[in-house]
């Protein structure tokens, strides 16, 4: 029976996600269509924190604002139109919003943070809210914000004129799927006895010149084609026999380790080199080395939540402790993490290549399957289904072991209550002492905590907002800003760009720029987006743009 | 105010500059509409399908912004000269191709006229890859300019010929062999087309099918597509915080409200977020702006061969066996013999017979390591 | 706007163009495939031709080798140069179907400065260089034909039977080449 070709074409839903799905993938998708996100202020900055969501397609949106479209907000947001002059914002930013993506659902709610906190606590409640992630576009009064629940991941988002920024909050937030450069791990002072009997064998003649077919020599055009992982093994092996049974470890030792191997390069050949112990020189500086374990991956391993199983523990943590079981146990990882299993492409005929990237597959495919044999152990313990987690999930999972993240990110409330704890005032302050504190953007961002503070005092009016109180206001907001320096210990007072960031924000009277807003949309979609899916590695905690020096700073406040 | 592209990052310029308050906005671009578009070109729905981008984007903003004028044109950058690019303030690009990239800049740098302040038009020019981008202001001749920074783009891994012909070892190398050598061994002189979905699913059956021979796993669809069009991941926060940086550029510099960029901006969002700000240097020897022309002044009588002796002359220029070309002909060619023997006769023609006045004169010398661009002024 | 203006009067002013009015100019890529054109060093074992002088981007180079296995025959490439030269390399391609290891029937040739190390500071001569090298040191390692490789690389001097036949437009196995003796 002849094998047909499967088709392989892509469905409509592949072609259309088609650019984004090559960076995180359909497991990525599928995190991003289960989520509900709600935008609190229908501002141009929330809408445009929409859009970029809509259009790669989470599951739904809900918009929540309370005021009616007027005139000014036709100027700087593109998702209101003069149709939607005098109604409702909520309403109109929607349905402008869900014409992006036939497949969002889209919903409103007219009204505000602050009266939906008593008419509507379920939406507040973890059990009970239909939604996933809160985005809120300032302004709000300090207490509201303390009143978020910590197990929602919050993003809070200031923009005001040129300046802008992002506070992130989550409960623990893991990931597996980081997109390092590379996952290769070669191992090669650690290798395991299928792929140190692979590299004697493939070298048992590479020293004997072949003269004629049949001689038990090498031809030039075998030896060129020795994989140059195959030839490091090979004479990491020579080296360790003269040298007392160790490897090069030293800078020095790993030059003349390459010496070593340039010497057994044949010259006598077209070209005079060969490609092959080009490559096998050039990677010795950054592949001699012990395998470790990341301080990453240490982080996670050793994390409480790694110890402390039960039945309500994510699959995350459950394979973490597989893989640290595994770590451990001498019979199976004996101090290393399960095995990567790529290589990277190198000079090799098909055969050879193939042959050695199985060896890597194999081994990474067995210590997958330890894995996942603890993995079924601890779920046994667990009263769990033992099954409940699929082995393309443990895989995964090992394939990136080394490349782990966990985020414990600070809760709203130790950086935003009257008194802010230790690490929130040695963070401020050790930005405003640093070499670079003279154009740093924590001055930004003490501007934008006074303006949190002005906000606070009068329910939601932005200093500056007419020309009759931009003196009076220029003031509180310094006295503000004054204040809080002094809570976070920092007694020299507001700097130059202190005060220049003070007036700045004074002077756009709690107004967006539709640019900044734009820029601050991609900014936060890009966020929400890493923390949806789990992918990549989001921001911890804060990051402030600054639209006149077009730069950035992230802080962990 | 002229922004070219009108995809991702496109659609998000013009949306920018209609809320920044520009009224009259040209808009290039030359592709149509393709459904694997509209997960971040907003502007654009399932039923505008096939149409052009230029026009589409255009009546859309118009529609929604109140009292902007949009002029879409449909066709390529290349298409217009510099009467065309004269006319505007400022040049905005988003274009996804290095090509298209490099002559937009040496056009503005070109059109650079020390006469008339008209002349010099910023451009300010965005890219995104994936979760990264770079958004860069470009003085023509007075900083940086594209061609100066070509060093940083990472060239695309090339794997060599025989490699696909003889010992694949990836899918890609299935997939290019099946692009770069079965297609046309197979196909003769029938052109691929990476966008006819016939092609590629004929590629990808090819590929499969070497990669089984080979034992090489990996071969799909997708990545079929991806190594033949080259294909770079694109989302819309990317292009937003881009196209937003060029826009926010782009009106510091029209109002002179602030401090521009001076000159370029990397984000990175993969890993957190990073980003760096820095002053890209002019290059020395540019082949674009660090080789600008200077007057020469000659006698429209002499020959060409008195005009090369005079040059030969000059201190500050040590030329030794010259060839010298203006846009619209060859005046000589010291080489190859077939172009010698055909400009020869030139050398004893007078100038007046070859150039106009203030016509520029590019001369390429063994002894110069650039060339050398004059214009020649007749006195 | 008016700022831009200024650094650009100042810059004026420290050098001595008077400017003239503007005129078209040589494309970068014209500028530069033009030097390397005019400072080939070709020796009399290869010639350049036109078909068009005035497309200096699109030209032939032909090769009649003096030495080696392939001396006697006369060999033709087309040489395509576009818009992002040097930035990206020529392509080049063998007119004439010839045994050869490192060129397929198609006329691909496989020289690793056409392709993967290729850097815009090389020039056309060390692609010439190149290409004349193939016909000295035809290079059975990693081929682009590899019935021709094998042979090469197995028995020389049926290799070297096969090359002067096909040369003279006879087959090799099935496959029947162009006569390429001058």
């Amino acid at each position: 029976m002849a094998s047909s070709i499967p088709s392989g074409a892509p469905g409509s839903r592949e072609k259309k996600y088609d650019r984004q799905l090559r960076l995180w993938g359909a497991n990525g998708q599928n995190k991003l269509e289960t989520a509900h996100i709600a935008l609190f202020n229908a501002s141009a900055t929330g809408c445009e924190i929409l859009k970029n969501l809509i259009l790669p397609c989470i599951g739904q949106f809900t918009v929540i604002d309370d005021k009616l479209v007027e005139e000014a907000d036709l100027g700087v947001n593109f998702f209101l139109d003069e149709d939607s002059l005098g109604k409702p914002r909520a309403e109109r930013a929607a349905a402008l919003l869900g014409e992006l993506n036939p497949d969002v659902m889209g919903n409103y709610i007219i009204d505000n943070f602050s009266n939906l906190l008593s008419t509507k606590p379920e939406l507040f409640e973890p059990l009970t809210t239909p939604f996933t992630h809160f985005v809120l576009v300032s302004p709000f009064p300090t207490p509201l914000l303390l009143l978020l629940p910590p197990e929602i991941p919050t993003f809070l988002v200031y923009s005001l004129g040129f300046t802008t920024s992002l506070r992130v909050s989550a409960p623990i937030h893991t990931i597996v799927e980081t997109h390092p450069d590379s996952l290769t791990d070669l191992r090669l002072l650690n290798p395991w006895s299928e792929l140190s009997s692979m590299a004697t064998e493939r070298t048992t003649n590479l020293e004997i010149q072949q003269k004629v077919d049949g001689d038990g020599g090498m031809s030039d055009h075998e030896h060129g084609h020795v994989p140059y992982l195959i030839l490091l093994l090979k004479y990491l092996e020579d080296w360790k026999q003269s040298h007392g049974g160790n490897y090069p470890a030293t800078y020095k030792e790993k030059g003349e380790f390459k010496v070593l191997i340039q010497d057994n390069m044949r010259t006598n050949v077209p070209g005079g080199s060969e490609e092959n112990y080009e490559e096998a020189i050039a990677a010795v500086l950054k592949n001699v080395r012990e395998a470790e374990v990341s301080s990453e991956t240490k982080e996670v391993l050793n994390d409480t939540k790694c110890a402390n199983l039960t039945l309500e523990t994510d699959n995350f943590w459950i394979i973490a402790r597989a893989v640290k079981d595994f770590l451990e146990n001498p019979e199976q990882g004996n101090g290393l993490l399960p095995l990567s299993g790529g290589i990277p492409d190198m000079k090799a005929e098909s055969n050879g290549y193939v042959d050695l990237q199985n060896v890597y597959k194999y081994k990474a495919r067995y210590d997958a399957s330890l894995v996942e044999k603890n993995v079924r152990t601890i779920l046994s313990s667990l009263n769990r289904d033992p099954s409940s987690i699929p082995l393309d999930e443990i895989e995964l999972f090992c394939r990136h072991s080394n490349f782990l993240r966990r985020i414990l990110y600070r809760p709203l409330p130790a950086e935003f209550s009257t008194l802010p704890d230790e690490h929130h005032k040695k963070a401020v302050c050790a930005a405003l002492s640093s070499w670079d504190a003279d154009t740093s953007l924590i001055h930004d961002y003490i501007a934008l905590r006074a303006y949190q503070s002005f906000v606070t005092e009068t329910d939601g009016r932005a200093p500056g907002d007419t020309d009759e109180t931009l003196e009076v206001d220029t003031a509180e907001m310094t006295r503000l800003a004054e204040l809080y320096l002094k809570e976070v210990g920092w007694s020299t007072g507001l700097g130059e760009r202190g005060k220049n960031m003070i007036r700045e924000v004074v002077r756009t009277g709690g107004g967006e720029l539709h640019n900044i807003a734009s820029l601050a949309g991609g900014i936060v979609a890009q966020e929400v987006i890493k923390i949806i899916t789990q992918q990549y590695v989001p921001v911890n905690n804060t990051i402030v743009f600054d639209g006149i020096s077009s730069r950035t700073g992230t802080y962990e406040l | 105010m002229l922004q070219s592209g009108a995809g991702g990052l496109g659609c998000e310029i013009l949306k920018n500059l209609a809320l920044s308050g520009f009224k009259d906005i040209h808009v290039i671009d030359m592709d149509t509409i393709d459904v694997s578009n509209l997960n971040r070109q907003f502007l654009f729905r399932q039923a505008d399908v096939g149409k052009p981008k230029a026009t589409v984007a255009a009546e859309f903003v118009m529609k929604r912004v109140k009292g902007v004028k949009i002029t879409p044109y449909y066709g390529a950058i290349q298409d217009k000269g510099p009467d065309y690019y004269m006319q505007f303030q400022l040049v905005i690009c988003g274009l996804d191709s290095v090509e298209a990239r490099r002559w937009i800049n040496a056009t503005l740098v070109e059109m650079v006229d020390p006469q008339n302040p008209e002349s010099l038009k910023p451009l300010i020019d965005g890219g995104t890859e994936g979760f990264k981008g770079q958004s860069r202001v470009i003085l023509p001749t007075l900083g940086s300019c594209y061609e100066c920074s070509l060093d940083m783009l990472t060239p695309r891994t090339a794997v060599p010929m025989c490699t696909l012909a003889s010992i694949p070892r990836q899918p890609a190398h299935c997939i290019e062999w099946a692009s770069i050598l079965e297609w046309p061994r197979v196909m003769g002189d029938k052109k691929l087309d990476n966008d006819d979905p016939e092609h590629i699913q004929w590629l990808y059956e090819k590929a499969l099918e070497r990669a089984r021979e080979f034992n090489i796993s990996g071969v799909t669809y997708s990545m079929t597509q991806g190594v033949v069009k080259n294909i770079i991941p694109a989302i819309a926060s990317t292009n937003a915080i881009i196209a937003a940086s060029c826009c926010n550029e782009a009106l510091k510099i029209v109002t002179s409200s602030n401090p521009y960029l001076n000159n370029y901006m990397m984000y990175i969002g993969d890993e957190g977020v990073y980003t760096h700000t820095f002053a890209h240097e002019q290059k020395d020897g540019c082949p674009v702006c660090g080789n600008m022309a200077t007057d020469f002044h000659a006698k429209a009588d002499w020959t060409l061969d008195e005009f090369i002796e005079r040059l030969k002359e000059k201190p500050d220029v040590q030329i030794k066996k010259p060839t010298l070309t203006t846009e619209r002909r060859k005046l000589y060619y010291a080489g190859p013999p077939q172009l010698n023997e055909l400009t020869k006769p030139n050398l004893d023609k007078r100038l007046k017979d070859l150039l106009d006045s203030g016509e520029e004169v590019a001369i390429t010398d063994p002894g110069l390591p650039f060339s050398l661009r004059l214009n020649v002024i007749f006195s | 706007m008016l700022k831009i203006w200024s650094m650009k009067q100042q810059q004026q002013a420290a050098s001595n163009a008077e400017g003239g009015q503007k005129k078209k100019k040589v494309t970068a890529a014209q500028l530069r495939a033009q030097k390397d054109i005019t400072e080939l060093s070709l020796p009399s074992t290869m010639r350049t031709h036109f078909p068009d002088p005035d497309d200096i981007l699109n030209f032939t180079l032909t090769i009649e080798p003096d030495e080696g296995m392939y001396k006697g025959g006369s060999f033709k490439f087309t040489f395509a140069i576009n818009s992002n030269f040097p930035h990206e390399p020529p392509k080049v391609k063998c007119t004439h179907k010839i045994y050869h290891p490192n060129i397929d029937l198609e006329g691909n040739v496989c020289l690793n400065i056409l392709r993967e190390d290729w850097k815009p500071v090389l020039n056309l001569n060390a692609v010439i260089v190149g290409l004349q090298f193939l016909f000295l040191e035809p290079n059975p390692s990693d081929p682009l034909n590899k019935e021709a490789a094998e042979d090469l690389r197995l028995t020389r001097d049926n290799f070297k039977r096969n090359v002067k036949n096909s040369m003279q437009g006879g087959f090799v196995k099935s496959t029947q080449f162009d006569r390429v003796l001058k």
